[in-house]
């Protein structure tokens, strides 16, 4: 169970800072909400995941691709114009080696798969899905999450997934608000109970972050910059209104995303990554571990 | 045949054996290569092993080997801490400090050596096989590792899949002390490119070193009396006590003694061009006179 969550979390931080370009990050790790603004849980228990909506997975762990039309898979463009296709994926994690993956990326959404994990995002539903299995694949469990999208103009340039405008997600626990814009993203996440964080068995903790119950975050650009994620390239800054003195600064710029936080949480530390004009992105998190991609 | 006929074509023949002879890898028809295979086959996962670790200190220099001793002397020093029981631990901050320290200091040299020593690189759907051979089975796309890579596609994917070969500089240095004195400058501390610095021997055996010797009885030590909730951590401690012990995992791996292996850290594929030049200047630094077999870039 650690190698496959250390793997998404990697994948997913990666793709959130290309995607996204902001998170705030304070204590709980910041504001939440992965690219395309995937958030929640609905734990449906183990088996073959029911209910939900319109999710159209097609493929078991371990599938090939999973619910997002392949349209880019041909990879025509370069990637510093658009990032569509199907990517190889490797990363790294502390005395497992390395873990394989598949990426496929669309203006339909993404999915993410390993040998016993499966992210999806229907852009279309809109609505996400994570299934995932235990070390040795005998328990398969599948968590629908409802998605909820307004959207509103912002170039993400060649990061094909619209990011932009107000989501709300939702799952059995918690609620979860993102507005997105291009030079401002502000996020909070309310719990039932008196949860620490955003968590517990309904949530995909080990794949999204964790927001605080109840903070407010903010990433704010403070200066544009030329870059290949369109409107969000440029410096930003992301704090909570917890007080504490915490916080991320993020900047995207050219082919690049880095991020240094200052935060008690696995986002301390500093983040890169580099997309290759011959479609290979690679990377090191906070954390140590470290990514690559080509796109095939 | 006159015996200075005869001479005259021992003389022939050793300089033609002279011209052929294995010097240097990729010089040879036997040189390495990655055979591609396709058709569905299971994937198994890369695992840390002994052999692992044996790869991962070959390729720090002493000085590094020394520093990780140290850190594992601290983390068994706070671990022992804990277990007196007039101890009363109020914070695991120390701890968790050594530990994240380790984990940042040994992981992108640990995933490299995992995968270089997997020995064969499947995608992950298991749909692509790509090894390490000297010789192609026939029918099979193979992509000679000499010189710099074509624009084929599938030859781009097999070198990523199999990217500790694949992504790789290979050199070929003249002298015994040369080879160790270049090997040395690659594995300077500083680079955020370079994941492993091996010459052809440091491949199979474990180099003795005075730093060896506390740095494994730590390990061992820590492999006792850590508490068992940290697996990933553990194991790799229990393949650092254990390194160069049981078998050569790299046994398919046959350089010539002249060649040094420059593996790239897995966060830095996208930047080969940044990991080639860190390579150049370090050589640049040191003064070596090496020959460039194989290069990403």
């Amino acid at each position: 169970m650690h190698r496959i969550p250390s793997f998404f979390r990697t994948t997913m931080l990666v793709l959130w800072v290309a995607g996204c370009g902001g998170r705030s990050a304070d204590a709980g790790a910041g504001g939440a909400l992965g690219t395309g603004g995937v958030t929640g849980s609905i734990g449906t228990g183990t088996g073959s995941g029911t209910g939900g909506s319109n999710v159209k997975l097609d493929t078991g762990l371990g599938g090939s691709s999973g619910a997002v039309p392949d349209t880019g898979t041909a990879g025509g463009s370069g990637c510093d114009k658009d990032l569509s296709g199907t990517w190889d994926l490797f990363a790294s994690s502390l005395g497992t080696g390395i873990v394989r993956g598949t990426l496929v990326v669309s203006k339909d959404g993404f999915s993410l798969t390993t040998s016993s994990s499966q992210l999806t995002y229907d852009a279309q539903g809109p609505s996400a899905t994570w299934k995932h299995s235990d070390y040795y694949n005998e328990f398969p469990t599948t968590r629908l999450i409802s998605v909820q999208n307004t959207p509103a103009a912002a170039n993400t340039g060649s990061f094909p997934v619209v990011i932009g405008g107000h989501w709300v997600l939702q799952s059995n626990r918690e609620t979860c608000t993102l507005d997105v814009a291009a030079d401002k993203v502000t996020g909070n996440c309310t719990v039932n109970g008196s949860d620490y964080d955003v968590g517990g068995d309904d949530w995909p903790w080990d794949v999204l972050p964790s927001p605080e119950n109840g903070l407010h975050y903010t990433v704010l650009r403070t200066d544009a910059l030329a870059s290949q994620f369109g409107d969000f390239g440029g410096n930003w800054t992301a704090r909570s209104d917890s007080g504490s003195p915490q916080n991320c600064k993020i900047k995207l710029e050219s082919n690049t995303a880095t991020t240094s936080c200052n935060a008690n949480n696995n986002f301390n530390g500093d983040l890169h990554l580099t997309i290759g004009t011959d479609c290979v992105a690679s990377g090191v998190t906070p954390s140590g571990s470290e990514v690559s991609a080509r796109r095939r | 045949m006159s015996a200075r006929r005869g001479w005259r074509w021992l003389v022939v023949l050793g300089c033609l054996l002279l011209a052929i002879r294995p010097s240097a890898y990729g010089r040879t028809p036997q040189a390495l290569k990655l055979e591609i295979a396709t058709g569905q086959k299971p994937v198994s996962r890369e695992r840390t092993t002994p052999s692992v670790a044996m790869l991962v200190l070959n390729a720090m220099p002493e000085a590094r080997r020394q520093l990780l001793a140290d850190s594992l002397a601290k983390l068994a020093a706070a671990v022992d801490k804990k277990k007196n029981p007039l101890f009363v631990s109020l914070d695991d901050g120390e701890e968790r400090s050594v530990v994240h320290e380790l984990i940042a200091q040994t992981m992108p040299a640990f995933s490299a050596a995992a995968s270089l020593a997997a020995g064969s690189w499947p995608s992950r759907e298991g749909d692509v096989q790509v090894r390490a051979v000297y010789r192609c089975a026939a029918k099979r796309q193979c992509v000679s590792l000499d010189g710099t890579p074509g624009n084929d596609e599938g030859e781009r994917r097999a070198r990523f899949l199999a990217w500790p070969l694949g992504y790789a500089v290979f050199l070929a240095v003249e002298g015994r002390a040369e080879l160790d004195k270049v090997a040395e400058a690659l594995r300077a501390p500083g680079s955020f490119q370079i994941g492993l610095v091996l010459t052809s021997a440091e491949l199979h055996s474990l180099r003795a070193s005075p730093a060896l010797l506390p740095l494994q009885r730590n390990a061992k030590h820590l492999v006792k009396t850590m508490p068992k909730s940290r697996p990933p951590l553990l194991e790799t401690l229990a393949n650092l006590a254990n390194a160069g012990t049981g078998k050569d995992r790299l046994a398919w791996l046959r350089l010539p003694p002249d060649t040094i292996l420059v593996v790239p850290r897995l966060g830095a594929l996208a930047t080969s061009d940044q990991f080639v030049a860190d390579v150049r200047s370090r050589l640049r630094a040191v003064g070596a006179k090496v020959e460039w077999l194989a290069s990403p870039k």
